[in-house]
Parts: C-alpha cells; sequence; structure tokens
C-alpha cells in the first residue's frame, strides 16, 4: 500500500517535472557576423572580440566597479543577480544597473543563457584560465579576464587592468587620467609624510570583509592606507608566515587577545563589519585598550566589499593621515577631499549617500 | 503441485521487476528528451531535426552540441556512478547508510581537487589542457582512496554496523570539509573563486574531454559491478556463507570500494558535490524492485541517471534566468525523500 | 568412506589457543554433533572446516585431498554452510535468499534450471507460501529453514551447521534436526555445532566431543555416557531412560 503510493509519489514528480519541457519556440536572434579583433587578455589569452562592443556582462566580483571607474557603465548590458541588492557606491552612482536583466546569481552563469544572450563581451574578474576557456568555448562569447589588482603589492595590476578595458571599451583616456589621478593623490600623501620623523605609529585595521562581514579581529597585511602613510601595523608580521606557507590570501582573521596585546596607538574599523564590531567594543578587554582610553577607534570606509573599493581607499588613506599626522594633514578637510574623490571616480556626487550609508570617520568610544 | 506455485509467484514478481525497467527506461528517454527541450534557447521540434541533419546554425549547434548534450551526457553518467556507487557501498558494507556523501568520499575527492586547484605548480610540468584535468581527477581519486581506506579501516576494526559506519563517515566529511575549507581560507581570490565555484555540484561545467575520461572509468566500473552482481548477492547473505558459496569476500570488498570510490572520483572531481543521489536512489529502488542485486545495480544506474536529469531541469527552470547548482536541487528533493523513507521502512533496523 | 579428515589441526587468535590439535574423521553420510563447553572451540571447527580459517598446523583433506590447494568455487560445490542465526541486511526475498545458494553453480545469470531447482526446493520445504516474503519478515524458525534450503540448493554432499537450533523453539528444533537426519539418509553428510546433547544424542548418527582445545571423544552417539558428560560439563549428569531414547539430565 504504501508501496504503491510512494512509486506514484515518485513517479508524479517525475511527469510534472518532465511535462515542462518543450517551451514555446521562439526564434532565437540571428547572429550576424561582426568585424572581429584579436587582444590578449590579462592572462595572456588571445581572444578575438568584436571591433565594437555594446554589450558587456560583467563577471564576478569588481568587473563591473572597473567598467563603472571608467564611465562605460551604459554599455553593460546584464548583471549578476546580487548586484540587485547590494549596496556599493557604483550602484550609488549608477542605480539604473539594477535594472539590466540578470544573467547568473554571482561567480558563475549557465553558458547556455549566456550563448543565447545578445552580449559582445565577458568581462571577468578572479578567473583562471581554464575557467575563461571553458566559458569562452561553451557560450561562444569572448571571455577577457582582467587581473583585478589592489594598491600595493599588485598595484600594476590594477592598472593594466583599467588600461586594458580602457582600450577595449574605447575609454583609453579616461583610464590614462584615472591612473594619474590616483599616483598624484598617493605621491601627495607621500610627499606629506616625507619629512615626518617623529616615529611611526602603530596603527590597526580591523572590522574588513572576509567571505562577509566580520568583527575587529578581521585585519589586512599591507593594508594601503597604512602602506602609503608609513605607518606601522602589527599586522604585518604576519605577512611573513603566510609567505612562508605559500597562502595568497592577505586578510587574515586574528586571535583577539593578539590585537589586545599589540595594543595599537589607533585602532581603525572598516564601516563593512559595523554591526560586528560595534558589539565587540563595548567589551571590557577592548575598552582597556590605549586607542579606546584616548579615543583614538575610527570607522573607515569599507574596503574589500565585493573587492577592493579603491576610491574608499584614498579616502580612507586622508583620513587617516589626518588622524595620525594632524599637523602634516591640517589643511584637509577628509569630507571634501572625499567627495571629491568619489565624484572624479563616478562622475557624480554621491558622497552624501556614500556619508549616510557607512558614517565613516567617526570616532567611536564604544559606549552606547 | 507446491512447486508450480512457487513459479506463479516467480513469474508475477520478474514481470513487476520488468514493469519497473520499463517504465524506468521510458522515463530516462523523457527527462533526457525533456532536458533536450529545455533551455533559454527554445528550439521547436522542427529546429531540431534542422539541427540533426546538420542545418542548423551556429548558435543552434553550439546549444545542442557544446552545451546541453554534454549537460545532459553528465547528468546521466553522474546519476549512474554516484547511484550505484551508493548501491554497491551499502551492500559490500551490508549497511543502508553507505554513500559516497555519507562515508566522507565525496568530500575526500573534492579535498584532493581542490588541492590541486590551489597548487597548479605540482601539476605545471604536465601538458595543458585534458591532461591536466586528468591530474585534477587523479587527485581527486587519491583523496578519495584515502577516505575508501579510513572507512574499510573502520569497518575491520570496529565492525560494520550502520553506527559505526555513520560515525566514521561524519569523522571523514568533517575532516575533509575542514580541510577543504582550509585551502579556501588561504586560497588567494582567483583560486578562492575557482574552488567556491567548483564545490557547488553544477553539471554546465563539463566538456567532451571530461565526459570521455568519466565514461572510460565510470562504464567498466558498472560492468564489474554488474559481473559480480550475484557475488554481491552471495556476500548479502552473511561473510562465512559468502565465503563457503566460492566468494572471495575481502578481495571483493576492498575491489568494489575503490571502485566505487574512483566512479565517484572521476565526477566529483569534475562536476562538484552532489549530495543525496547514492544515498536516496538504491533505497527507493530497492523498496520497488526488492533486493537483488542481478536487477538492483542495472535499475539503480536507470534510476538514478533519470532523477539527476530531473533534478538538473528543475535546476535550470526553477528561477530561470538563473541556474541553481545541481547539487543544491538534489539536496533539498532527497532530504525529504529519505527521512519519508526513515519513518515509512525499517532502514535503521536493518542489522549487519 | 573418508570425506573429511582432519590430521593434528591446530588454530589459536593472536597467541591464544583454540585448537591445540584435533585429529578426526568424518565420514560420508553420517550425521556429526560437534559438543564441548563454551568456547571450547566449537565455532571455530567449524569455520575451519569451511577453509573460512586456515589453521596455523595441521592439515584437512576432502577426499584425500588437502582443501588448502583447492579452488574456491570447487570447494564451494562440495560444502554448504549455514552460520549462526544470521539475518540478512538489505531486504531480499526467500526466492532470492534460496538462489544465492546456487552461486558456485552459476556463470553469471541465474539459469532456468537454478530458478527451478529454488521452486522445487522451496516446495519440499513446504516454504511456497513464503517465496515472495522478505525473509526478514519470517519467524527465526522459518529463517533456519530458509537458510537450509540456500545450503540444499548449492548441490553439495557436505553441510556443515553452526547451532541451527539456537534460537528455535522445540518444535522447530524437532522438524529442523529430523530434516537434517533425512537428509543424512538420503545421502548428505552434515556436521553441526550444537550445544544441546539430548538433541544431539535423539537426532545425530556421530558425536564429536571437544574440550580444552582436543578431541575429547568421537564415535556413534550411543557411545555419549554420563561420564563423559561429567568430564566435559564438570557437572553432575543423571542418565534416564525412557522407552528407546536415553535423556541426560545436568
Amino acid at each position: 500500500m504504501t508501496g504503491t503510493l510512494f512509486s506514484s509519489f515518485f513517479y508524479g514528480i517525475m511527469l510534472v517535472v518532465s511535462s515542462c519541457s518543450f517551451h514555446a519556440c521562439s526564434a532565437i536572434a540571428e547572429q550576424k557576423e561582426k568585424p572581429v579583433k584579436e587582444v590578449t587578455d590579462a592572462l595572456g589569452r588571445t581572444v578575438a572580440i568584436p571591433v565594437t562592443i555594446n554589450k558587456i556582462y560583467p563577471l564576478r566580483a569588481g568587473a563591473l566597479r572597473l567598467i563603472c571607474y571608467l564611465q562605460a557603465a551604459d554599455k553593460v548590458s546584464h548583471v549578476e543577480l546580487n548586484e540587485k541588492k547590494r549596496t556599493v557606491p557604483y550602484l550609488m552612482a549608477y542605480p539604473a544597473l539594477r535594472n539590466l536583466p540578470v544573467l547568473g546569481v554571482g561567480n558563475n552563469v549557465d553558458p547556455e543563457h549566456l550563448a543565447v544572450s545578445d552580449v559582445d563581451i565577458v568581462v571577468a574578474t578572479y578567473m583562471s584560465a581554464r575557467e575563461a576557456d571553458a566559458l569562452q568555448h561553451k557560450s561562444g562569447k569572448p571571455v577577457f579576464v582582467v587581473n583585478y589588482g589592489d594598491l600595493v603589492d599588485m598595484k600594476q595590476d590594477f592598472y593594466n587592468g583599467l588600461q586594458s578595458l580602457g582600450i577595449l571599451l574605447d575609454r583609453s583616456e579616461r583610464a590614462d587620467s584615472l591612473v594619474s589621478f590616483i599616483e598624484n593623490d598617493l605621491s601627495e600623501i607621500q610627499r606629506r609624510i616625507q619629512h615626518q620623523n617623529k616615529n611611526n605609529p602603530a596603527a590597526y585595521i580591523g572590522g574588513i570583509a572576509f567571505n562577509g562581514a566580520q568583527g575587529i579581529t578581521s585585519s589586512r597585511v599591507r593594508y594601503p592606507s597604512f602602506y602609503y602613510l608609513g605607518i606601522e601595523s602589527p599586522v604585518d608580521s604576519v605577512a611573513a608566515l603566510q609567505d612562508a606557507i605559500g597562502a595568497g590570501q592577505k586578510n587574515t582573521l586574528l586571535d583577539a587577545e593578539q590585537v589586545l596585546a599589540w595594543d595599537p596607538a589607533y585602532i581603525f574599523l572598516d564601516a563593512a563589519g559595523k554591526d560586528i564590531w560595534q558589539h565587540e567594543l563595548i567589551r571590557p578587554a577592548f575598552q582597556a585598550l590605549t586607542a579606546s582610553r584616548k579615543n583614538h577607534v575610527f570607522s573607515v570606509l569599507p574596503f574589500n566589499w565585493h573587492t577592493i573599493n579603491y576610491e574608499h581607499l584614498l579616502c580612507n588613506t586622508w583620513f587617516i593621515g589626518k588622524i595620525v599626522y594632524p599637523e602634516t594633514f591640517a589643511d584637509v578637510d577628509t569630507e571634501k577631499r572625499s567627495a571629491e574623490i568619489i565624484r572624479y571616480f563616478y562622475g557624480t556626487d554621491i558622497f552624501d549617500e556614500v556619508k549616510k550609508t557607512y558614517d565613516p570617520f567617526v570616532s567611536y568610544r564604544g559606549e552606547k | 503441485m507446491r512447486a508450480n506455485d512457487v513459479r506463479r509467484q516467480y513469474e508475477i514478481h520478474t514481470r513487476k521487476r520488468m514493469l519497473y525497467f520499463a517504465v524506468a527506461t521510458a522515463l530516462l528517454f523523457v527527462s533526457f528528451i525533456a532536458g533536450f527541450g529545455t533551455g533559454p534557447g527554445t528550439l521547436s521540434f522542427s529546429d531540431f531535426l534542422t539541427v540533426f541533419m546538420g542545418n542548423g546554425d551556429e548558435l543552434q549547434n553550439r546549444i545542442l552540441f557544446t552545451i546541453r548534450l554534454p549537460r545532459l551526457l553528465a547528468a546521466v553518467l553522474s546519476g549512474l556512478a554516484l547511484s550505484i556507487s551508493g548501491a554497491i557501498m551499502q551492500s559490500v558494507l551490508r549497511n543502508p547508510l553507505g554513500s559516497p556523501f555519507t562515508l566522507g568520499i565525496s568530500n575526500a575527492a573534492a579535498f584532493g581537487a581542490s588541492l590541486a586547484i590551489m597548487f597548479p605548480g605540482l601539476i605545471s610540468f604536465l601538458p595543458s589542457g585534458w591532461i591536466q584535468q586528468l591530474a585534477v581527477s587523479l587527485s581527486a581519486f587519491a583523496w578519495a582512496l584515502t577516505g575508501c581506506f579510513f572507512i574499510l579501516f573502520m569497518a575491520r576494526q570496529r565492525g560494520a554496523s550502520p553506527v559505526n559506519i555513520v560515525l566514521a563517515g561524519i569523522i571523514a566529511s568533517t575532516l575533509f570539509a575542514a580541510l577543504t575549507s582550509g585551502l579556501q581560507f588561504f586560497a588567494d581570490d582567483t583560486r578562492l573563486a575557482s574552488i567556491v565555484y567548483w564545490t557547488f555540484g553544477d553539471l554546465s561545467k563539463g566538456t567532451w574531454q571530461d565526459l570521455y575520461i568519466q565514461a572510460s572509468i565510470v562504464l567498466p566500473v558498472t560492468a564489474f559491478f554488474m559481473i559480480n552482481a550475484r557475488h554481491y548477492n552471495a556476500l548479502n547473505q552473511g561473510d562465512d556463507t559468502a565465503h563457503s558459496l566460492g566468494v572471495n569476500v575481502k578481495q571483493l570488498r576492498l575491489v568494489s570500494m575503490v571502485l566505487a570510490s574512483l566512479a565517484t572520483a572521476a565526477i566529483v572531481s569534475v562536476y562538484g558535490m552532489i549530495a543525496f543521489v547514492g544515498l536516496v536512489i538504491p533505497h527507493i529502488v530497492r523498496r520497488l524492485i526488492g533486493g537483488n542485486e542481478t536487477y538492483l545495480i542495472p535499475a539503480t544506474a536507470i534510476s538514478g541517471a533519470t532523477f539527476l536529469l530531473i533534478c538538473d531541469i528543475i535546476a535550470r527552470t526553477v528561477i530561470s534566468p538563473v541556474t541553481l547548482p545541481v547539487g543544491i536541487v538534489t539536496s533539498v528533493i532527497g532530504a525529504p525523500v529519505f527521512i519519508f523513507l526513515m519513518i515509512k521502512t525499517n532502514v535503521f533496523q536493518w542489522r549487519s | 568412506m573418508a570425506v573429511l579428515k582432519l590430521e593434528n589441526v591446530q588454530f589459536s587468535y593472536v597467541g591464544r589457543p583454540v585448537l591445540t590439535g584435533i585429529t578426526h574423521t568424518f565420514e560420508a553420510n553420517t550425521f556429526t554433533a560437534v559438543l564441548g563447553t563454551n568456547g571450547s572451540g566449537k565455532t571455530t571447527l567449524i569455520r575451519l572446516l569451511n577453509r573460512i580459517l586456515q589453521p596455523q598446523n595441521g592439515h584437512l583433506f576432502l577426499e584425500g585431498k588437502n582443501i588448502r590447494g583447492l579452488r574456491g568455487k570447487y570447494l564451494a560445490t562440495q560444502i554448504a554452510y549455514v552460520q549462526q542465526s544470521h539475518t540478512p541486511a538489505l531486504a531480499v526475498t526467500v526466492f532470492d535468499t534460496v538462489l544465492a545458494g546456487r552461486n558456485p553453480h552459476m556463470d553469471w545469470l541465474p539459469s532456468g534450471r537454478d530458478r527451478e531447482m529454488v521452486a522445487e526446493i522451496l516446495a519440499e520445504l513446504h516454504l511456497e507460501y513464503a517465496a515472495m516474503r522478505e525473509i526478514n519478515t519470517l519467524s527465526g524458525g522459518q529463517q533456519q529453514k530458509v537458510f537450509l534450503a540456500r545450503a540444499l540448493a548449492q548441490e553439495t554432499p557436505i553441510i556443515i551447521l553452526d547451532e541451527p537450533t539456537s534460537n528455535l523453539d522445540p518444535r522447530h528444533q524437532a522438524e529442523t534436526l529430523g530434516l537434517l537426519r533425512l537428509l543424512t539418509e538420503n545421502g548428505k553428510t552434515i556436521i553441526m555445532a550444537i550445544h544441546d546433547v539430548n538433541l544431539a544424542a535423539r537426532y545425530c548418527t556421530h558425536f564429536l566431543m571437544l574440550k580444552n582445545g582436543t578431541a575429547l571423544a568421537a564415535g556413534p552417539v550411543q557411545e555419549i555416557n554420563a561420564a563423559l558428560l561429567e568430564q566435559v560439563y564438570e557437572v553432575p549428569v543423571q542418565k534416564h531412560q525412557s522407552g528407546e531414547r536415553t535423556y541426560f539430565l545436568f
């Protein structure tokens, strides 16, 4: 009895499922032969791409951000599902991106959906050559990979990514101007601290997102703002260990006791982890830290939210500079400078929204 | 004539089994064709004819032969491999909870593959392309074997009772899952994306080359299981009895576990984790046609392939245009089905 | 005719001697009870006869041939084995259980003759009503009969059983042992480990008494006496005679 019931249940499922097969036919968009040219991507792959690109599908973390930096958001034709609900400056600047048709949830895409779409090219970050070749082979769409890079060890990767995308999307001037803007900003900062001879203060960055929001103990070796400001970061001692075991990951989760033992003079906390660290800060152990007692705990803009927010990083560097070296940066209005930077990166004035969202550059005493 | 009575009962029983085979095979074909017809680039029946006559346009050819056909064959091969691996593991360990996933062998294979992805330097001396893919599979297989020997060791030390085997399986799968997380924790962002992408069971990843490699492993393994079906029946009578029935018990158990692990690794190393197929399908089939391995093994193979084809169709349609990893669908369907089986049958009362 | 012969067979489990040297001959067409206290080595002896275990010293001969050198498949056509109360772990029908006995005679799939034989044996043992039932749903006595049917399907001259009656009620004990006796009369050689001396004395033709890993006594069951039993079990034993039947009271 149960056997029959059960089997009919099982086959019921099967039949229902198999009946939703052949959909009403719709003609597949005619693929016209477009003129192509060959380019080489960051992985050294030769990719044949259409001469004119009007429909881009950015795949994986940060690809869409780079395109927004280049002011080519209007050429984006599809987005990953995750972009729809993400809170990031590039979507504040270009909210219409949220309304674009979806391809993939995030990180990967069904090759068939890609194949039948009218996408001209896939711009992908964080992808191995094998994955890129496989996706290109299956979908028939050119997959152009850029290295997203960072602002310290892999700065050149970031610049190369911007410039190669600039050529691809006919935004070379914009790419060059972005690179020199960043370079100018960084050298201006470095120029200011050049004659800083007071012994380098120690500072700690916490709350860096890593697989989602994290608390105080989530940090990063060679945090770019510290690097350019000549600030000594005790976390950098972990770098040697990471190199030794061949780990490529720069985010690091520390033991809370280690943070307490370092007792850094300044603590900067990434706003991405605010919901977590604001509860941690009120614990007596953290209250006892020198930085807490001296009111040297500050929030900064998210650094690693859906990978690196370069514009935030520059803003943070100015802010941290002003906190740590008040005299050297006395003439700088951090908020004004941040608004300028973000306006430069996105071409729109969204700093008010950024500020409202993240509440950065605020001193936290860890009181309620 | 009482013997006639037995003959009549046997015939009825056989007819039931044959009916199952007929229905299951028909369903396999129906779901295969349904799978062929499912997708965003919908094609009419006449389009299909055009494409198969060799007159399709570039996109139609691509969709059918580069995307859909390998994907469907991947579903068939994976469903077959995982479900008969589960059936064989249940049989040789005489344990209803045996399956590549519950015994930690899927996780071990996943760790092996992650390791090869994480340290491509170790295999970079190999010519690129499918040989490197083979190296990923070999690493997956080596670690799957480690998991397999651990289970056999535990079964030997403490007996193959359901509790012992499940505990050993929990230990193995937790350990290997932790090791894989460890790799992810240290992986740089590109490799992290690769490993995460790969861990989701997804049938769209495979190429024709992957399929050739898998078929050349899975089909001979299936043939071995089929050829030895009568020995599995003997084994089910108890080790000593099987021995007296002319079965080399230790050797058969070892070889079967190794081959089942090999088949699992061949699938996991390309498509990632696809849970519950190996656990649930053999149980359903056993419940419907009985435990005679001669029928159970082929019926499980057909049903497993059908099940995964259907799960893949669901994965591709349920929240289209987004495609779910098929591993999510098999778990979401498999878990309640297993709970149903647990309540309705005496899964946990079987003795070893 | 000597069917199974043991020559100074010794066996120990990791340093713990179980059988210290047994020499005995099982004759054809006999029904031998292997008797002895718990731990006297009955099950070990049974498993040695079956080549599930190999002796560290001594030899076993099957019709004059050392069983060490025989092929497994050949041995399986000579000796059938019914292990102590074993229920299959995974659901199997009675028919398929008995069909498993045909394993040594199959090349791959069971033939029509294999199935025919199963049908006949089931009918002969009055098991036809249960043919397609799962074996787990049968009572212990019925299961024992099914396993015996499997051993018969194996078509071997020798059948070895380990405590076939241990979980059975008196009616099923009588039924099973009566059947075994009948098989002996029809040409089978049967060796059975059993605890119950009275059942052995009533149904078997011969006995082999084990004590401390040696064969203390052997012969026709009529030779079992109170003195021997007192020596083995170390409890007082009384002999009662009721008509032709002899009972031992412990």
